[in-house]
C-alpha cells in the first residue's frame, strides 16, 4: 500500500512540475479532490489489515501534506510569472483623446472675457457690416473728415439701400449701438472681425478682431480707465507689467490715450518685439468724447464714460509668439494643433 | 514728417538728446515713430575740404586731379567732376571712408580703397551727395559753403537727427516745425522764437494793379498773395537746400525750395505763380467747371469737375486750388516777377479732389487738415523775408488779401470741476493755469470755479472744454493720473450673452474631435458657385436649406473696392469656406481633418443691412483617427447625424427629425434635412462627389451646416429634473423584418404607442441586411426598457405589453419578429 501511495506521489510531483498554469486546477482535483487518487488510496487504507492501518494512514496524510505543500509552491510560481509574462509597457504612447481645439484666437477672447467679466462687464455683439453712420458719424467723424484716412474702408455696394454700407473697421459702432438700447450704468465688452482696406503682410490682415469696451455711468473717470486697463494687462500677462498711459487721438473720445505695457520679451529693455522702445503698444483708449454721448441722447454734463479698443490677434500673437498674423486665418491644421 | 532736430533749434533751446525730445512728444501724442540719422554711416575719413588746384589728367580728358587741402595735409585724387573750381569746399573723403555706392541700384554703402584711374593713383574722393547719402543728386560734387570749415569732421558740421513724426489728424497745427517747437516749447517750459517775418505792407513798394476774387467763399475762405520782383532764379542757399534735403524734400531753385521751406516751416503751402504770365490783372478762386480743362505742371491736360476748385486770371484756370499748379503759369529760369499765393481752402473739396486725380502731395495733405486762415498771411511774409535774405529778388508780403469773413477769436469757458470728474484727479489751481499758458491757451479772465481761456488761431482742434481737459492732462503728464476701478452699480438692462451660448456649441464640437477654423467673410461668386457643381435639383427641403444657408438665388453683397477679384462679395453660405479650408488641409495631412467653424454669413435685404446669420458648419474627409493607436475609420453619415444630435441635446432642443433630402450639395439618399417643431434647423450627410471634385476633395467627405440663430430660438432653458426611478426596469430586445423603405423612425412610433407608458426608452441596438432576411427586406433590433414607476412590474406585464406591440408592429408595417 505504502508502495502504490508512493507512486502515486512521484507521479503527482513529476507532473506538477512541469504543469501550466491552466492545469494546475485539474491537477488538484485528480490527485487531491474529493474523488481524488489520494482520497482513493486512503479509502482503500480501511480495506487492509488492522495492524497495517496506521503506518499507511501516517505515510497517506504524510504525502497529502507534502503534496499540498508542493501545490501551493508551484501555484505561487506560476502566478508571478504569469503576472510578469502580462505587465505593460508603461512608456509606450496613451491613446489619443479624440479632442480637437478652440481656434487661439477664441481661447484668448474667452481668456479676456473672463477677466472683464470679473470687472462686470457683459459681453455684446454688434454687426460687421455697418451704415457709415455707425461705423463713422455717430463716433464723431463726419464725412470727409481727415479723420477718416485713419481707416482705410471696405464699401459695400449698396445702390439699393438708404445709406454708405460698408465692413465695419472697426468694433466702435458697438459702443453706438449699445447707447441706443440702454441708458446707463454701461459696462459691456463687444468683441469680432473688422475689416480694412490695407495690404496684407506679416503683421497687417485685412480682417483681423477687436475687443471694445464701454464703460459709461456717473462719476466715470479717466483714472477708471486706467485702472481697469492696468488690471486687465496684468491679470492676462502677469503681476509683473508696468502699463503707461500717453496722449493719442481718436474722434470718439476726449482726451484720448495709447496704452503700452513693458515688453514681455525683453523686461523692457528692448528688442525687436517691441521696436527696442522696451514697451508694446497695448490698445488705444479715452474718454467718450461728449458729441458722442450727446448723439446717443445722454447728458454729457451727468454721465461720462470711457472707451477702448484693442487688437485680439495680436494678444494671440504675444501670448503664443507667433510671428505672422497670417498664420492665424489660414486654418492650417498643423498650426491649429498645436493649440488642443 | 520729418522735422530735423537743427531745424527746432532755431525756435527753442532743446537742452536734451533728440531721445528725449522723441519721448517727450510721443507721450504727449505727437508721435514720433523714428530718429534718423544724416551722415550715420559718416565715419572720421569725411571731412571737409577745400579744393587748392587742380591738374589736367595727363591719360584723360574727362578726368581732372583736383589738390585738397584737409587741414592735416593735401591730397590729389582723380574726379570725373566737372563742377568744381579752385578755391571751392568739398566733402573730402580719405581712403577707408564709408560711402554709398552712387553708381548700384541697391545704393549699398562700400569702403573707399586707393585706386587707379587711367594710370593715375588716386588715395581719396571727393564726394557727391548722392555718395554721402543726403540724396540721390550723383549730378556733380555737392559744394559747401565758403564758410564751412576746413579740416573738420563732416559729421560735426552736417551730420544731424532727424525726428520722424506721425501727426494726428487733430493736430494739424504739428504738420510745421515751428508748429513742433512750439509745443515742444510749452511741454519743456522753454521760450519760443517766431522765425523772422517781413512786415505786411511796404509802402515805398509800387505795385502792378491787382484784383483779387473769391466768387465762392465755401471753397476759400482767405486768398492773399504776395508779390516778388526783380526775381533772379538760382540754386538757393546751401543751409536751405540742406534742410529740405534733411526733410525729405528735393531742392528745384530758390523760389519753389522757399515755397516748400516755408510749408515746413509754418505749415502754409504756398503757390508761386510766374506774374508775367497771368493775364487781365486778375486772380481767383472758383469751383471749376464741369470738363474744363487744365495742363498742369506734370504737363498732362486734365479734365475737371464741378466739386473741384480753380484758381483763375483773366482766361480761365491756372491751377488746380491747393492740388497741382498750372504749366501756362509755372516758374522758369526766365521769371522775374512772382505771384505768390497763400490761400485758406475748402478742406473736402481738395481731398477729393487730390483723391480722385491720384494727386496726393504734401501740399494737399496739409490742405485736406483745417489750416487757420491767420497763417496764410504769417507764410507770406516768411516766404518775402526769406526771399530778400537769401536774394532771391525784392518784394512784399500782402500785396492783396481776400477774406470774406475773418474768423473770431476763440475764447472758452470751463469749470475747473471738469478735472477731477473727467481725470479722476484735481490739480492745483496754479498748476492748471500753468499748463494752459504751456499749451498756448491764455486765461483771459477767472473766478472762483472757471477759468475762460484764448485759443490760439492755430488750434482750432480746441473747441469743447473736454478739449481743455485733455491738454491740462497732458501738460500735467498722464503719468500724474491715478489707477481707481469703476464704482457704482453692475449694469443689469444687458440681457442676452448670446456669444456664451455659442461657446457652448464650440466646446461641444471641440470635444468631439472638431477643430475650429477662423474664415474670411469675403469670397468670389466663382467660389460660392462651386457648391452647385452637383446640379441636381433641390427638393422643397432641399430650397428651403439654400434658402437659409446657401441661397444660391440671392446675389451676395459686393465689395466696391475689394483687395482681390477673388475676395469680392461676402459669403452667402459658409460651406464653401470650409470645403476649401478641408481640401488644403487633405492635401498636407494624409486623412483625419475634422474642421468646424461658427461664423456668419451675410444675406442682402432690402433696403437694409443684411442679416447675419450665424451658421455651425463642420466638415470631415472620410476618414478620421480612432483613439487607439494608428487607428483609422471611416467616418458615416451617422458620425454626423450623432454630432447634431449631441449638439440639440446640449442647447435642449425640442426633438429632432431627420429627412431625406435632395439638394445640390449633399449626396442624395446620403443625407437628411435637421427639422425641428416642423422647422428647418440645417441639413447633414455626405457631399455630392462633383462638388467634391469641385473643391478638389479628392474623397468622399462629410458635412453639417445649422442655422445657429434657429438653434438658439429653439433652444429650452435649464432642463427641469425628472425623479430617479427607484423601482426595477424590464430590459427587453426586440427584432423585427420590415421593408427597406419603412424607417426606423416608424418603428420607433408604433413601439412607443403600443407601449404606453410602460416604455420608458427604445435603444437602436442594430440594423441587418443579408441572406437571412428576403430581398427588399431588412432587420431592425431595438432594446426597449419598462418600467412602471408606481410598482415593480411582473413578468405577465411585460408579456403582454411585449406582446402588444409585436401584434402592433405585424399590424401597422408588417413588421415580422425575427427568430
Amino acid at each position: 500500500m505504502i508502495d502504490r501511495i508512493e507512486e502515486m506521489a512521484k507521479r503527482a510531483l513529476a507532473e506538477l512540475a512541469v504543469i501550466q498554469a491552466e492545469n494546475l486546477e485539474g491537477w488538484r482535483l485528480k490527485y487531491l479532490g474529493r474523488n481524488g487518487e489520494l482520497n482513493g488510496l486512503m479509502r482503500s487504507i480501511g480495506k487492509l489489515p488492522t495492524e497495517d492501518r496506521p503506518s499507511a494512514g501516517q505515510a497517506a496524510n504524510l504525502m497529502r501534506s507534502q503534496l499540498e505543500t508542493t501545490f501551493e509552491l508551484r501555484c505561487a510560481e506560476l502566478t508571478d510569472k504569469q503576472d510578469q509574462e502580462s505587465s505593460l509597457d508603461v512608456t509606450m504612447s496613451g491613446h489619443t483623446a479624440m479632442l480637437g481645439s478652440l481656434h487661439p484666437v477664441t481661447a484668448t477672447l474667452r481668456e479676456v472675457r473672463t477677466i472683464f467679466s470679473r470687472l462686470g462687464f457683459r459681453s455684446v455683439v454688434s454687426p460687421e457690416v455697418e451704415w457709415d453712420e455707425y461705423n463713422f458719424e455717430k463716433l464723431n467723424i463726419p464725412q470727409d473728415h481727415p479723420a477718416r484716412d485713419m481707416w482705410d474702408t471696405f464699401f459695400l455696394n449698396s445702390d439699393d439701400v438708404p445709406g454708405s454700407m460698408l465692413l465695419r473697421t472697426h468694433t466702435s459702432p458697438a459702443q453706438a449701438r449699445v447707447m441706443e438700447q440702454v441708458d446707463p450704468p454701461i459696462r459691456v465688452i463687444a468683441a469680432g472681425r473688422c475689416f480694412r482696406y490695407e495690404d496684407v503682410d506679416a503683421s497687417h490682415e485685412s480682417m483681423f478682431h477687436q475687443v471694445e469696451g464701454l464703460v459709461v455711468d456717473e462719476n466715470i473717470t479717466m483714472a477708471d480707465l486706467r485702472g481697469t486697463l492696468q488690471y486687465f494687462v496684468r491679470s492676462m500677462f502677469g503681476a509683473d507689467r508696468e502699463v503707461r498711459i500717453r496722449g493719442s487721438f481718436f474722434p470718439f473720445t476726449e482726451p484720448s490715450c495709447e496704452v503700452d505695457m513693458t515688453c514681455l520679451f525683453c523686461n523692457s529693455e528692448g528688442c525687436r518685439v517691441c521696436g527696442r522702445t522696451g514697451w508694446i503698444e497695448m490698445l488705444g483708449a479715452g474718454m467718450v468724447h461728449p458729441v458722442v454721448l450727446e448723439m446717443a441722447g445722454y447728458d454729457s454734463r451727468r454721465y461720462s464714460g470711457f472707451a477702448f479698443g484693442m487688437g485680439l490677434d495680436r494678444i494671440v500673437m504675444l501670448r503664443h509668439g507667433i510671428d505672422d498674423i497670417r498664420h492665424l486665418f489660414r486654418n492650417d491644421l498643423r498650426f491649429l494643433q498645436q493649440f488642443v | 514728417m520729418k522735422v530735423p532736430m537743427i531745424w527746432l533749434r532755431d525756435y527753442l533751446n532743446l537742452g536734451v538728446d533728440a531721445e528725449s525730445i522723441a519721448k517727450l512728444l510721443t507721450n504727449a501724442g505727437i508721435e514720433v515713430e523714428s530718429i534718423d540719422s544724416i551722415g550715420e554711416f559718416w565715419s572720421e575719413q569725411i571731412v571737409v575740404g577745400k579744393v587748392v588746384s587742380i591738374d589736367e589728367h595727363p591719360n584723360a580728358d574727362r578726368l581732372t586731379l583736383p589738390t585738397i587741402d584737409f587741414g592735416s595735409g593735401h591730397q590729389t585724387v582723380v574726379t570725373g567732376a566737372q563742377n568744381i573750381n579752385i578755391g571751392d569746399v568739398i566733402p573730402f573723403a580719405m581712403e577707408g571712408a564709408t560711402l554709398v555706392n552712387a553708381y548700384s541700384d541697391a545704393k549699398e554703402l562700400t569702403v573707399l580703397k586707393p585706386t587707379r584711374l587711367r594710370g593715375v593713383e588716386s588715395r581719396g574722393m571727393v564726394c557727391s551727395a548722392a555718395e554721402l547719402g543726403i540724396s540721390n543728386d550723383h549730378e556733380g560734387i555737392l559744394i559747401l559753403p565758403e564758410d564751412a570749415p576746413v579740416g573738420s569732421k563732416l559729421i560735426d558740421y552736417m551730420g544731424g537727427q532727424v525726428l520722424d513724426i506721425s501727426t494726428k489728424p487733430n493736430r494739424s497745427d504739428c504738420l510745421s516745425v515751428v508748429g513742433v517747437a512750439r509745443y515742444l516749447s510749452g511741454l519743456l517750459e522753454q521760450d519760443f522764437r517766431m522765425p523772422k517775418l517781413m512786415d505786411e505792407i511796404d509802402e515805398s513798394a509800387e505795385l502792378p494793379d491787382l484784383q483779387i476774387r473769391i466768387d465762392d467763399p465755401v471753397v476759400a475762405s482767405r486768398y492773399a498773395v504776395g508779390y516778388l520782383w526783380d526775381v533772379k532764379i538760382a540754386e538757393s542757399p546751401f543751409w536751405m537746400r540742406r534742410r529740405l534735403e534733411a526733410a525729405g524734400i528735393r531742392p528745384i531753385n530758390n523760389i519753389v525750395d522757399i515755397t516748400n521751406f516755408v510749408m515746413l516751416e509754418i505749415g502754409q503751402p504756398l503757390h508761386a505763380f510766374d506774374w508775367d504770365k497771368i493775364s487781365g490783372g486778375v486772380v481767383g478762386v472758383r469751383r471749376a467747371r464741369e470738363g474744363e480743362r487744365i495742363t498742369t505742371l506734370d504737363a498732362q491736360e486734365r479734365e475737371l469737375i464741378a466739386a473741384d476748385t480753380v484758381i483763375f486770371d483773366g482766361s480761365g484756370p491756372i491751377a488746380i486750388a491747393g492740388v497741382m499748379g498750372g504749366l501756362a503759369t509755372e516758374v522758369t529760369r526766365t521769371t522775374t516777377t512772382i505771384l505768390l499765393e497763400s490761400a485758406n481752402f475748402d478742406q473736402t473739396s481738395i481731398r477729393r479732389t487730390s483723391r480722385r486725380l491720384g494727386l496726393t502731395s504734401e501740399a494737399s495733405r496739409r490742405f485736406e487738415q483745417r489750416l487757420s486762415p491767420e497763417t496764410a498771411v504769417v507764410a507770406l511774409r516768411r516766404a518775402v523775408q526769406l526771399a530778400v535774405e537769401i536774394g532771391a529778388g525784392k518784394g512784399v508780403s500782402l500785396w492783396g488779401d481776400s477774406y470774406p469773413q475773418p474768423a473770431e477769436e476763440t475764447t472758452l469757458e470751463f469749470s475747473l470741476s471738469e478735472i477731477p470728474r473727467l481725470l479722476g484727479v484735481e490739480f492745483d489751481r496754479n498748476e492748471v493755469m500753468n499748463a494752459l499758458e504751456r499749451a498756448s491757451l491764455n486765461v483771459v479772465a477767472e473766478d472762483e470755479s472757471t477759468m475762460t481761456v484764448r485759443v490760439p488761431h492755430w488750434r482750432g482742434d480746441i473747441t469743447r472744454d473736454v478739449d481743455l481737459v485733455e491738454e491740462v492732462a497732458v501738460m500735467i503728464g498722464y503719468d500724474k493720473i491715478p489707477s481707481s476701478l469703476p464704482a457704482g452699480s453692475l449694469p443689469e438692462s444687458i440681457p442676452f450673452e448670446y456669444d456664451k451660448r455659442l461657446d457652448e456649441i464650440k466646446d461641444l464640437m471641440v470635444s468631439t474631435g472638431f477643430y475650429e477654423i477662423i474664415t474670411y467673410a469675403t469670397s468670389s461668386e466663382a467660389r460660392l458657385n462651386n457648391l452647385l457643381a452637383g446640379g441636381a435639383a433641390p427638393d422643397d427641403l432641399g430650397i428651403e436649406f439654400a434658402d437659409r444657408l446657401l441661397p444660391e438665388e440671392i446675389k451676395p453683397l459686393e465689395l466696391l473696392n475689394p483687395l482681390r477679384s477673388d475676395e469680392n462679395v461676402l459669403i452667402t453660405s459658409a460651406i464653401s469656406n470650409a470645403l476649401e479650408t478641408l481640401s488644403s488641409n487633405l492635401r498636407f495631412n494624409q486623412q483625419d481633418v475634422s474642421l468646424f467653424e461658427l461664423g456668419r454669413i451675410f444675406l442682402p435685404r432690402m433696403g437694409g443691412l443684411p442679416i447675419e446669420r450665424p451658421v455651425l458648419t463642420a466638415v470631415t474627409g472620410q476618414y478620421v483617427s480612432g483613439s487607439s493607436w494608428n487607428s483609422i475609420r471611416e467616418v458615416s453619415f451617422f458620425d454626423f447625424k450623432g454630432i447634431v444630435e449631441v449638439v440639440a441635446s446640449r442647447m435642449n432642443l425640442p426633438a429632432l427629425e431627420f429627412q431625406p433630402l435632395s439638394h445640390p450639395v449633399f449626396k442624395r439618399g446620403q443625407s437628411a434635412a435637421v427639422m425641428v417643431n416642423g422647422k428647418l434647423l440645417g441639413a447633414v450627410g455626405e457631399v455630392d462627389p462633383n462638388v467634391c471634385e469641385a473643391f478638389s476633395v479628392n474623397e468622399k467627405a462629410f458635412l453639417l451646416s445649422l442655422d445657429v440663430s434657429r438653434l438658439l430660438e429653439m433652444s429650452g432653458g435649464p432642463r427641469p429634473y425628472v425623479s430617479v426611478p427607484r423601482l426595477p426596469a424590464v430590459t427587453q430586445d426586440i427584432s423585427v423584418v420590415v421593408d427597406n423603405d419603412v424607417p426606423s423612425s416608424d418603428c420607433v412610433r408604433v413601439i412607443k404607442r403600443a407601449g404606453g407608458d410602460l416604455v420608458e426608452s427604445i435603444k437602436f441596438i442594430d440594423q441587418y441586411k443579408g441572406q437571412q432576411v428576403a430581398e427588399g427586406k431588412r432587420g431592425l433590433t431595438y432594446s426597449i426598457v419598462y418600467r412602471d414607476n408606481t410598482k415593480t412590474l411582473t413578468d405577465d406585464e411585460v408579456a403582454n405589453v411585449h406582446r402588444r406591440i409585436v401584434r402592433a408592429l405585424d399590424k401597422r408595417l408588417n413588421a415580422k419578429i425575427r427568430d
